[in-house]
């Protein structure tokens, strides 16, 4: 390391510093998104449908981690909550070819129900959260629905409309009626 | 720190001001000179900002930097005790010398360092401490057999380089 050096320089290396290992942060708290796009794509989601999914979410989790603060924070929680959308599609449509039943009714039903779940989790984290919440809020429902929607373009735009419907059906209840965090 | 750990930027300023005056003088006093200390300092205060995400704010801030100050300067010992020569001494010619002996000085430095390289790093290390003058904390009579063995080996490794004692 070179001695004496100015503080000016120290503070602009610091920062370079900072920045980067956020920015590392970042990358390593995202890698539950290639796994959701592959899971999706084995449910039967088409690779390229995923993709275009896929590569913002990556791209959105990294830099909201990046970013840090309440927006932040919403990032594994939404991951995490979009697991139910992601994968209840794919196991429904398994389920209705078994019992010859309506892939489309069934799609729809499922991407609903995994809306709901998706949006109560997010709903209820984010009523807990304190101040910022509503930053938590945002960032948490945007991640789990598109990741939520990977799995729901199985049906088509009448499964993501659908999980978007629950999604919302799930969460402001929630806000609403869980007491805030002070 | 908890802000800056958070990912709020508008805490850094604050976190550099208040943490490099201490951090510099806890070096300096914990380093045998003032440039080694400097350096720990701004090893140490880069280190705090790279993990500036881990911190915990349960934790004290300033007890937290102090802590990796301490090993930076702990790390910097180690390396200076390890080091075969300073890289200052090798090229530094001899100040009442002429140019010819000075490069003869150099050679022989040169061809020194090449023969401490290939020793153990603990014979090394034995050996640097005794030119030194360092006393490491064993009795006399282990660190002499030491430096005697270290000694043998280094002489070892000149007459397989160099055909000579």
């Amino acid at each position: 390391m070179e001695r004496r050096e100015s503080a000016a320089s120290l503070v602009k290396r610091a920062r370079t510093v900072y920045e980067l290992a956020r920015l590392r942060r970042g990358i390593v708290h995202a890698w539950p998104v290639p796994v959701a796009a592959w899971l999706a794509m084995r449910l039967g989601a088409s690779e390229g449908h995923v993709m275009v999914l896929a590569v913002p979410l990556a791209v959105a989790a990294i830099a909201l981690v990046w970013k840090g603060g309440a927006v932040g924070r919403g990032v594994a929680p939404g991951l995490a909550a979009g697991i139910a959308p992601l994968i209840l599609p794919g196991l429904a449509m398994d389920c209705a070819e078994a019992c010859s039943a309506s892939c489309e009714t069934w799609c729809s039903i499922s991407c609903f129900a995994g809306g709901l779940v998706a949006g109560g989790v997010v709903g209820f984290r984010a009523a807990r959260f304190g101040e910022g919440w509503w930053r938590f809020g945002i960032a948490a429902a945007a991640i789990a629905a598109t990741t939520g929607a990977m799995g729901c373009l199985i049906g088509g735009a009448i499964g993501v409309v659908g999980m978007l419907a629950g999604f919302a059906l799930g969460a402001v209840p929630l806000i609403a009626l869980v007491p805030r965090k002070i | 720190m908890a802000r800056l750990a958070d990912g709020d930027r508008s805490a850094f300023s604050d976190v550099f001001a208040a943490l490099w005056p201490l951090l510099a003088g806890f070096a300096r006093r914990l380093s045998s000179s003032p440039e080694d200390g400097e350096d720990a300092a701004q090893h140490a205060l880069l280190k705090v900002f790279e993990y500036a995400h881990r911190y915990d704010p349960a934790r004290d801030a300033a007890a937290w930097a102090l802590a990796i100050t301490a090993n930076e300067c702990h790390a910097l010992r180690r390396k200076r005790r390890t080091e075969p020569l300073d890289e200052d001494t090798e090229r530094r010619p001899s100040p009442h010398a002429d140019p010819e002996t000075a490069a003869i000085d150099r050679e022989l430095l040169a061809a020194a360092s090449d023969a401490l390289t290939s020793l153990r790093s603990e014979d090394a290390a034995t050996l640097l401490a005794a030119w030194r003058g360092e006393r490491p904390p064993i009795t006399p009579s282990a660190f002499r057999k030491r430096v005697q063995r270290a000694t043998e080996r280094l002489r070892a490794a000149w007459r397989s380089r160099h055909g000579t004692s």
